[in-house]
């Protein structure tokens, strides 16, 4: 009986669908050199990359939650008008192509950028080129799907608890971190995997604000794209390690995106 | 598809170029770093020319059967490009300038090794006795790109081809540090025909003729080939 549900034309359209998305990353499984996989995985340059991944993006996701839980309860509960002006412009980085993210960073904060300048003109403070700028590279990029997910998530609350709070004297800081915090922990904790992935995938912003230098920027899909032209087998090898954590935050949120199933 | 060090050359001819050839209506040209225009022609990109910055990416293309044959046409060599808001323009004096030992803060950038102008500068650092990570602080993946962050001032310098340096102290953004002769090396320029079609032959005859090869010289700063 379910099966009839969907028509067999429907069916076909839905399998080419999969197939399209499957079989791409089932071709990088086939190709990978399994048997020097261990040789190529502690390479220098391959754990360098990795390392630098790794590092970069913990601390954006963290960076992320930081400031991006206070931006989404701002955009949740303030009523002040230009909110959703200030909405449109904190996710833009969402759909902004990325290497537009990293000319926009370039020109704020590069050395002779609108911010950049004073840095390091006064403070011999000079960000391009750097881990730092890697992670703010991340940081711009990443952000805003942990502020889109715990904006959602703030709105969905009772208000009513919030309230009650209040008028039983509590400061708003501490509604904020004692009753709204704590409903929202699981749209956190979903927005800081999602901000994690996406700052780890990072390339276009980070490529063109922060460089590639093996061991200091060179990110792990830096590597994968310098190493398509020069080491096609080793680019595979990364691209499978990036497949894995990809697939393994989507397993840790099985929970949040696949609900009953 | 042309070594990014040939832009500027290409743009400036594009109009003359149609003009003496009325059958052509339009060039597209594709810059990169000539290793990654040769790892694309090998897997099948559709171009008519390939020009590159070395023999060894030209000889890639050629052992994969993409092009028969193939005219030196010009030379180029290395040289410093220091950019003139750089804080360290007067202290960059010569390859050992680039240091951080030396200048505490400098932030120096290369190509990427596998392109034309990185192995050229890897050439040259070991000659001066020096090394890729001791100086650099990124890698650009081609030599139009370093050249732009240097402009730009986002870098204080870096070791570019003498002809991109040459056009820059044009612009009047940076200034060119020699690299004395004992030290510096050359790479060489390739053009060939990635098909039969009269178009390709007519292009790759033009960038191969002495009238070309002599203007590359007078105006625009590469070597004799």
């Amino acid at each position: 009986m379910k099966s009839q549900r969907v028509s067999p034309a429907l069916k076909v359209i839905a399998f080419i669908a999969a197939i399209f998305v499957a079989l791409p990353l089932l071709s990088i499984f086939v190709r990978v050199p399994w048997s020097d996989l261990g040789d190529m995985l502690s390479q220098k340059s391959t754990r360098e990359a990795l390392l630098i991944s790794l590092q970069t993006s913990i601390i954006a996701a963290v960076i992320s939650c930081l400031f991006g839980v206070p931006l989404a309860w701002l955009l949740a509960r303030s009523e002040s008008r230009g909110l959703s002006v200030l909405r449109i412009v904190c996710i833009t980085p969402m759909v902004l192509p990325p290497v537009v993210g990293g000319i926009a960073l370039l020109t704020a904060f590069g050395r002779q950028g609108i911010i950049g300048q004073y840095l390091y003109d006064w403070f011999n403070i000079s960000l391009p080129f750097t881990r730092t700028a890697v992670v703010m590279a991340q940081v711009f990029v990443a952000m805003p799907f942990l502020v889109l997910a715990v904006e959602a998530a703030f709105r969905q609350n009772d208000k009513g608890l919030e309230e009650a709070a209040r008028t039983m004297g509590a400061s708003p800081s501490r509604v904020f971190f004692t009753i709204a915090i704590p409903a929202v922990r699981p749209a956190i904790i979903a927005g800081i995997a999602l901000a994690w992935a996406r700052s780890l995938g990072e390339f276009g912003a980070s490529i063109t604000f922060a460089g590639s230098f093996p061991g200091r920027t060179q990110t792990l899909p830096m590597a994968v794209y310098e190493l398509v032209s020069i080491d096609y087998r080793l680019s595979l090898v990364l691209s499978l390690v990036l497949i894995f954590i990809s697939v393994g935050v989507l397993a840790a949120m099985r929970d949040r995106w696949m609900a009953g199933r | 598809m042309a070594a990014s060090s040939m832009a500027n050359v290409f743009t400036d001819m594009q109009s003359s170029f149609l003009e003496d050839h009325p059958c052509i209506t339009d060039i597209t040209y594709s810059y990169g770093s000539s290793a990654t225009l040769a790892a694309q022609i090998v897997n099948g990109s559709p171009a008519d020319v390939f020009i590159s910055a070395s023999e060894a990416t030209m000889i890639t293309v050629k052992n994969a059967g993409k092009t028969l044959s193939v005219d030196l046409f010009a030379k180029n060599a290395g040289e410093i490009m220091v950019s003139l808001t750089s804080k360290f323009v007067g202290r960059i004096t010569d390859i050992g300038s680039l240091t951080d030992a030396v200048n505490p803060g400098i932030k120096i950038g290369l190509c990427v090794a596998t392109a034309p102008c990185g192995s050229l500068s890897n050439t040259i650092l070991k000659n001066a006795g020096s090394t890729r990570g001791l100086v650099a602080d990124t890698e650009s993946p081609s030599a139009e790109d370093l050249v732009t962050k240097i402009e730009m001032g986002e870098l204080d310098a870096g070791i570019v081809f003498h002809s991109d340096c040459v056009s820059a102290q044009k612009r009047k953004s940076s200034k060119c540090i020699s690299i004395p002769p004992n030290m510096n090396a050359t790479t060489s320029y390739y053009v060939g025909a990635l098909n039969t079609r009269d178009v390709s032959r007519q292009f790759v005859d033009l960038v191969s003729s002495p009238a070309f090869t002599t203007s590359l010289q007078s105006k625009y700063g590469f070597l004799a080939p």
